[in-house]
């Protein structure tokens, strides 16, 4: 006898006794609960039975939204998980490894490897923890909320972090402050196909607000992967507001328009 | 998609015989009737697990129906070697949670709205309903971890490493929050008020009213 068969002789109107049950209530704590005070909380629980619902409109309203489910966003989102990350992450390492053929940044000859490189994988290992939790939407496991805003606000300030962890040059010097006013709007141009395939691969109808603001961490990780492999700006106040802060821009922006950016047309 | 209707007799009998996971795989190599064989098996199941926090049927008849869209939606995904029940349920959860997030807040108890999502009080019995409407409220009462733990284990009948599976937690965390829930909710409940039989299936409402409950003590 197990918790799962007392369970299911209270719910078909029993209360359950035997040599078996008795073993069982010495080793298990929570049904002994149910049995106390002459099994009153095990008989209550089971009459918690309403009638069942009427599937019949219930069905034919789902297979309604089932024959919407047509199109190219439909045929996207329904792709694997696995392969909606390999995608959204694959997607800015692309621009990447192609920033570092054309047109990489002028002191990368000079730049430090281990310390470029550090740079690229902890963005790149944010961006792939952060992918794989907002792909799967709806079915990971449940979590407490501040859990959840705790990894994306993370996500959100990961840029700066590395570009205070990571530092290239002086931070200070007057002529690398550069302008990062451009960089802003290169990286935020960097981070659009990013954007764009995350509202394409999104299944749900109704984006949280926190799913919104992770997707613009997202984007800001990997517009920071691309600027750092463009710009030679070493001055910390360049990196803050024309590079770390995309992702913060992104986010302020999405809150504002709600759930309408990543809802299905 | 092609869902056209199976006949009532078809889909009824693919329900009966075939487990979750031949259902999903089936829906997943193209069989829409076995789609409608899981509606079948859990929206009622899903829609009482709504009614439960939500007492507004429209919504919660829509959020059972979000559900099997993500369902849908992330068909591809399916293992075949994993249960469906458990993923299900995290499914419907999430979106619960996210409903509620969006409202800010959960809704107020009424008697107003606890009466829009009850049969009729004169299908029940009046001692029914009132019983069912304290329980509803017992269940409300405790922290959302025990809630969510109990509404697994004994309502959705998944076993405690299928919870633990849901709620993202350790099986021995989910059994001391199931074991909290069931104190706290046996203290709730107490014991001075009678308790009314058992429901069954079917039966004219006498036949529930009159029904004592079977005891085996």
């Amino acid at each position: 006898m197990d918790c799962a068969e007392i369970l299911r002789c209270f719910v078909s109107g029993s209360v359950p006794h035997s040599p078996a049950v008795e073993t069982h209530l010495k080793g298990c704590a929570r049904c002994r609960v149910l049995f106390e005070q002459d099994a009153q909380l095990g008989r209550r629980l089971a009459e918690e039975q309403s009638p069942p619902a009427d599937g019949g409109d219930s069905f034919k309203a789902l297979e309604s939204s089932l024959s919407r489910e047509v199109g190219l966003r439909a045929k996207l989102r329904a792709w694997p998980t696995r392969a909606r990350v390999a995608v959204l992450v694959g997607l800015p390492m692309l621009i990447l490894a192609s920033k570092l053929v054309w047109g990489r940044r002028p002191d990368y000859a000079a730049y430090s490897g281990p310390a470029f490189w550090s740079f690229v994988l902890l963005l790149a290992v944010g961006l792939a923890a952060g992918v794989w939790r907002l792909a799967r939407g709806a079915s990971r496991p449940l979590q407490s909320q501040g859990r959840e805003w705790t990894i994306t606000w993370l996500l959100l300030v990961l840029p700066a972090l590395a570009a205070l962890s990571f530092p290239a040059g002086d931070w200070f010097g007057a002529e690398a402050w550069g302008t990062p006013g451009k960089c802003f709007g290169f990286g935020a141009m960097m981070a659009a196909p990013f954007l764009l395939a995350a509202w394409l691969f999104e299944r749900r109808d109704a984006v949280p607000r926190g799913a919104l603001v992770l997707t613009a961490a997202l984007a800001g990780v990997s517009a920071n992967l691309v600027l750092h492999a463009h710009c030679a700006s070493t001055h910390l106040g360049h990196l803050l507001l024309g590079h770390a802060s995309i992702g913060v821009a992104f986010a302020a922006a999405l809150s504002l328009i709600g759930g309408r950016a990543l809802r299905s047309g | 998609m092609d869902l056209a209707p199976e006949s009532d007799l078809v889909w009824r009998a693919l329900a009966e015989t075939r487990s979750d996971e031949q259902l999903m795989s089936a829906y997943v190599a193209g069989d829409t009737a076995a789609f409608r064989a899981l509606f079948e098996r859990y929206a009622p199941l899903l829609l009482r697990s709504m009614l439960r926090e939500l007492y507004v049927r429209e919504e919660a008849n829509d959020l059972v129906q979000q559900t099997f869209l993500q369902l849908h939606r992330a068909r591809l995904d399916f293992d075949s070697g994993q249960k469906l029940k458990p993923w299900l349920f995290t499914i419907a959860l999430n979106l619960k949670r996210e409903y509620f997030r969006r409202k800010k807040r959960r809704p107020e108890r009424s008697l107003e709205g606890e009466a829009a999502v009850e049969p009729a009080v004169e299908a029940l019995g009046a001692a029914q309903v009132d019983a069912r409407r304290t329980l509803g409220r017992a269940l409300g009462a405790l922290p959302a971890d025990q809630r969510e733990v109990i509404e697994l284990h004994w309502f959705g009948g998944l076993d405690f490493p299928e919870v633990a599976s849901v709620v993202g937690a350790s099986v021995s965390a989910v059994k001391v929050r199931a074991h909290r829930g069931y104190v706290r909710l046996r203290e709730v409940l107490g014991g001075d008020a009678p308790l009314p039989p058992l429901p069954v299936e079917g039966g004219e409402p006498s036949e529930r009213r009159n029904r004592t409950t079977r005891r085996s003590i």
